[in-house]
């Protein structure tokens, strides 16, 4: 407590943020260069909050039905969707892209279906062409039956080429462009209200709140559907995704990594197909189940706040107990790194609150070095400028 | 006191300004000189100062690339004006190693960049099937390949117990085919394609289910060795001659890759992975490629 609110304490606080500053702005690409990236690349802690177990022990969602296509074709599914509206679901989602004409009677017939009913959403693709200097700001749209008439939203999912999909984009706009996200399409249809919270929190990316996995969703197949093999009644007023899924962990058409795959660290095989993660994103929207970022100012706020006591308590070490210093520091630098992985996690797993540490972490790993310099610029400016500080009378004495 | 704040506030406004040069290479004893501090040139480094200049001494080399990703050889011992040589950036770069130093460039320069600030860069995962070519998926985009020789396997997979075929046209709507071949499990070398024709030209093929062709057809260039090694002569030709072997081979891999010629670039990126082992960018490369192209 005592040295809390000296002036060094504070500048010194304030030296290590002045370095983060100017380490920030140097346009160098670091990460690219840091092995840390290179062996954990893509690896995040905060997966460690999603638990494969506690996904399967969640109930099953029944608001939600997967209807599987296997091989189904385009007559087929026309011939699908025809049939599953004769249930009166709420919504169907049509997680099935389709980027070509083929036959042209087929395809009439298709988009007709698809045109017959208001409660459908169709898929696409939206991709920003890069040209040699910058993104275009509109992306190309990928979706033959793109049509006024007709619904339709993006399959894009956020994350690196074939990494773990953590987030998604609710909605993409532009100066001239609007898109809406497949699932967010949906919960449109099904659930208006809680299409206005989403549309409200106006994120750009919200993080997917992965609660089940795929055995924690009622799938059925196409061909028991056309084949009357299922009881009809189930369908009713459900939110049904037509799509592609497969339980044969090598087929992985469409199957991508999670934050639930049960390897943490040298993934092999993509744990969830597409159609599942959307299944996900709507259950979440539907629950308002979003995960909640802390703002920068909060991240600012919070690794100010740590290195000021981290700087109290070096002090009293340095000044009273000089041989411990060198000792404790490094634990203490160990143990707030640490510590703050372990808290982040748990706020994430159990609050649904995703706090960024990493400044707080930065700031402690870079402290006992801007200490060092702070004390001697401070014994520099006292000598030529007689300015105060602690360090020459408690640790310097002439 | 007061120069030092002054230092501290601008500074990260210095050093906001464009960059205009990035060191690729350095060799032997090269230094850059600032506001009268000289300081060794190290690889990634970038400047925008025009009043700086650059050391070259004897027995050494550096190799700059502009922000037009044009490439600047400093090979003869001399002080480089950076004023002088933001000349050579001013030309428009058109030649087919600019793709290469674009990708270096991107790879020096850009600031490390989180999926939550950028993400349409990494809305490349789709979360859909497509249904395009009925009962067949390709597992990569095969629209056009060059091949002249090597190991490279195309791969599809089929719905239908049919017996499957390659088929091989002169071009795009030609009904009868050159050339049909009986494959199985999925997957054909190129190789096969290339013994059984003989005739170096472009063609376009095709996988036939039972009687069907449910695919458009792709284009395949099949090269002989003079014209190919013609080829890889005149983009060897626009490698700068002081890079290392290793570098000469990724960077002549990337070119080949780029322009559709995959089992060559594959042979050209395993042979600089051999020369410089512990090259990270070298291994990640060979990974990437063989997830791209042989996992599935």
């Amino acid at each position: 407590m005592r040295y809390f609110f000296k002036r060094d304490t504070i500048l010194a606080t304030i030296s290590v943020f002045i370095v983060i500053l100017i380490v920030g702005v140097l346009p160098l690409n670091m990460h690219a260069l840091s092995p840390i990236k290179l062996v954990l690349s893509d690896i995040s802690f905060n997966d460690l909050a999603f638990s494969p177990q506690n996904a399967q022990n969640m109930p099953k969602d029944d608001r939600i039905a997967i209807i599987n296509i296997d091989t189904l074709q385009r007559q087929g599914i026309a011939d699908l969707i025809n049939k599953l509206e004769s249930f009166s679901p709420t919504a169907i989602g049509l997680d099935v892209l389709f980027l070509e004409h083929k036959d042209s009677a087929i395809d009439n017939y298709l988009l007709q279906t698809l045109k017959a009913y208001p409660n459908i959403v169709t898929s696409e693709q939206l991709e920003w062409q890069e040209n040699k200097t910058h993104n275009t700001d509109k992306p190309a749209v990928y979706n033959m039956f793109r049509n006024e008439n007709l619904k339709a939203g993006y399959v894009n999912f956020i994350g690196e080429d074939s990494g773990v999909i953590r987030y998604y984009s609710p909605f993409e706009k532009g100066n001239d462009y609007n898109y809406t996200a497949f699932s967010s399409a949906i919960v449109k249809v099904a659930n208006p209200g809680a299409y206005n919270t989403l549309l409200k929190r106006d994120k750009e990316t919200e993080w997917i709140n992965y609660k089940r996995t795929a055995d924690q969703y009622y799938i059925f197949g196409a061909d028991d559907i056309l084949h009357n093999s299922t009881d009809s009644s189930f369908f009713k007023n459900k939110i049904l995704l037509v799509g592609f899924y497969s339980s044969n962990p090598n087929y992985i058409e469409d199957k991508h990594f999670t934050p639930l795959n049960k390897k943490f660290v040298g993934k092999s095989i993509p744990d969830m197909d597409g159609i599942v993660i959307n299944a996900n994103i709507i259950s979440m929207v539907l629950d308002k189940a979003y995960i909640h970022k802390s703002p920068l100012w909060f991240n600012i706020l919070l690794a100010v706040f740590i290195t000021w006591i981290s700087f109290a308590i070096f002090l009293h070490f340095y000044l009273h107990r000089h041989l411990s210093f060198y000792i404790v520091v490094p634990i203490i630098q160990l143990l707030s790194a640490i510590v703050s992985i372990y808290v982040s996690i748990l706020l994430l797993r159990f609050l649904k609150v995703n706090i960024d540490f990493t400044l707080s972490v930065l700031a402690i790993i870079i402290a006992i070095e801007v200490f060092h310099f702070y004390e001697a610029l401070a014994l520099g400016l006292h000598k030529k400028y007689r300015y105060k500080t602690i360090f020459t009378t408690k640790t310097h004495p002439k | 006191m007061k120069t030092i704040l002054l230092c501290v506030l601008f500074l990260p406004c210095i050093l906001k300004a464009e960059t205009k040069f990035v060191v690729y290479q350095v060799k032997g004893n090269v230094s850059f000189t600032q506001n009268n501090i000289t300081t060794t040139l190290k690889i990634g480094q970038m400047f925008n100062d025009a009043n700086a200049a650059i050391h070259v001494s004897y027995n050494s080399s550096a190799i700059l690339i502009c922000n037009n990703y044009s490439v600047i050889n400093l090979t003869s011992p001399d002080t480089y004006s950076l004023l002088k040589l933001a000349d050579s950036c001013k030309e428009p770069v058109g030649s087919v190693t600019s793709v290469y130093f674009r990708f270096v460039w991107d790879e020096l320069t850009q600031a490390h960049s989180s999926i939550e600030e950028h993400r349409r860069k990494y809305m490349h995962n789709i979360g859909a099937v497509t249904r395009g070519c009925e009962g067949l998926q390709f597992f990569s985009n095969y629209d056009t390949i060059n091949y002249s020789s090597g190991f490279f396997p195309v791969k599809w997979s089929s719905a239908s117990s049919a017996p499957v075929k390659l088929v091989l046209y002169n071009d795009e709507t030609a009904e009868m085919p050159l050339l049909k071949i009986d494959v199985a499990d999925g997957l054909i070398n190129l190789n096969t394609i290339k013994d059984s024709l003989q005739t170096p030209g472009g063609y376009y093929w095709n996988i036939r289910t039972g009687n069907s062709e449910n695919c458009p057809r792709k284009y395949l260039k099949l090269w002989d060795k003079k014209s190919f090694q013609s080829f890889c002569d005149s983009v060897q030709n626009l490698i700068p001659a002081n890079l290392d072997n290793a570098e000469k081979m990724y960077m002549l891999a990337f070119i080949l890759e780029y322009n559709y010629f995959y089992a060559e670039s594959y042979n050209y990126y395993k042979l600089a992975n051999n020369k410089n082992p512990s090259n990270k960018k070298y291994q990640n490369s060979i990974q990437l490629f063989m997830k791209t192209y042989f996992s599935q």
